[in-house]
């Protein structure tokens, strides 16, 4: 494909240039198979913020009640889960949601998280907007994700 | 020439004497590993609880075996599952590299209000299908939990079921005469524990 097919697309992209438009991607999108009976599940993915800075001040599933961004802290000698209401994407940059880090924590799974199954999960960015993915369920005992 | 070899005789026989007696009087080197080996491990303290099957545990009944500790809650959603995945690959290993180790594997709950004996039983076996869950009175883990050098924070009045605990995430070895070890402390990786806990061993039987 040529922009010169396609000059209304050359004017969108240099548009969204000046403009300095946050250009969100997610990829690496997971979540941890759940052990029967759990309420609770967490969900990991990486931001590739290739635009203008954002943040992340959403996420909603419906396999949870309440779906919110956490993140770890080593304090007084403890893991400490951090409820990051408002979370900043600098521009460009690679934010990594991962296991004992930043994660979207589920909570009151509505059901066990199985592995093999998928789910939407929609993140809200302030600047990009709703961006919805399915999230691959893998059980973490016996896969690397 | 026969006064020679007697002499070189004698010195060969102070040579390993000295040797020897230079060995004997060496402690062991204590081993590095991924978290510590305590200076002077600890008697575990009196205390009561209950396993997943609703019996009764004591610090009685760490002894004979060699214990793996996680101290955790059920609702956790990250570092636990994590930490217990990990300790089920240990376990799996040390079944064909240390056939011979009597070892046994404990989510010892630091949240008694929400994980109940069958809560923490349908969790743990999750892991493995010989996973201890422990958990009890507040005051009798909060014993536990010192000796095992954790530390843990359970809101006083919580909002709504979904509240967080703050815990140490961190692996608690319990030795065959039931006293705390050695701990690994973050991240315990199935490999780092694989990999340093023969070296444990070794350093226990040379005490």
């Amino acid at each position: 494909m040529t922009l010169m097919k396609y000059p209304g697309l050359a004017v969108l992209m240099l548009l969204s240039t000046i403009a300095g438009a946050a250009d969100i991607k997610l990829d690496d999108v997971w979540a941890r198979a759940t052990p029967p009976g759990a309420r609770t599940g967490a969900a990991y993915f990486t931001v590739h913020n290739t635009g203008a800075a954002d943040r992340l001040v959403a996420a909603a599933s419906i396999v949870a009640e309440t779906v919110e961004v956490h993140t770890h802290e080593h304090k007084d000698g403890m893991m400490q889960m951090r409820h990051v209401p408002v979370l900043d994407i600098a521009q460009n940059s690679t934010v990594e949601f991962r296991p004992g880090g930043l994660h979207v924590m589920l909570i009151g799974l509505v059901a066990p998280l199985q592995a093999g199954d998928e789910f939407q999960l929609t993140l809200t960015f302030e600047q990009a907007g709703e961006i919805t993915v399915p999230v691959r369920i893998v059980d973490a005992r016996r896969e690397s994700p | 020439m026969q006064r020679t070899m007697l002499i070189l005789t004698c010195i060969a026989a102070l040579a390993i004497g000295v040797f020897a007696s230079v060995r004997m009087m060496a402690p062991p080197e204590r081993p590095e590993i991924g978290g510590y080996i305590l200076d002077a491990p600890r008697l575990l303290p009196e205390f009561s609880l209950t396993d997943a099957n609703g019996n009764e545990i004591t610090n009685e009944s760490f002894k004979g075996d060699w214990s793996f500790l996680y101290f955790g809650y059920t609702y956790c959603p990250d570092v636990c599952p994590i930490s217990l995945a990990e300790l089920a690959r240990v376990k799996r290993e040390f079944e064909t590299s240390l056939p011979d180790l009597s070892d046994h594997y404990y989510l010892v709950s630091v949240d008694p209000a929400r994980d109940t004996p069958e809560r923490l039983r349908e969790y743990v076996s999750y892991f493995d299908p010989d996973f201890r869950g422990v958990s009890g009175k507040d005051e009798e883990i909060a014993k536990f939990a010192l000796a095992a050098a954790v530390v843990y924070e359970v809101p006083e009045s919580p909002e709504d079921e979904n509240y967080i605990v703050g815990h140490s995430s961190s692996v608690t070895i319990i030795d065959p005469k039931g006293r705390v070890y050695a701990i690994f402390t973050q991240p315990h990786t199935a490999a780092q524990i694989i990999e340093d806990f023969p070296q444990i061993l070794e350093y226990y039987e040379s005490m």
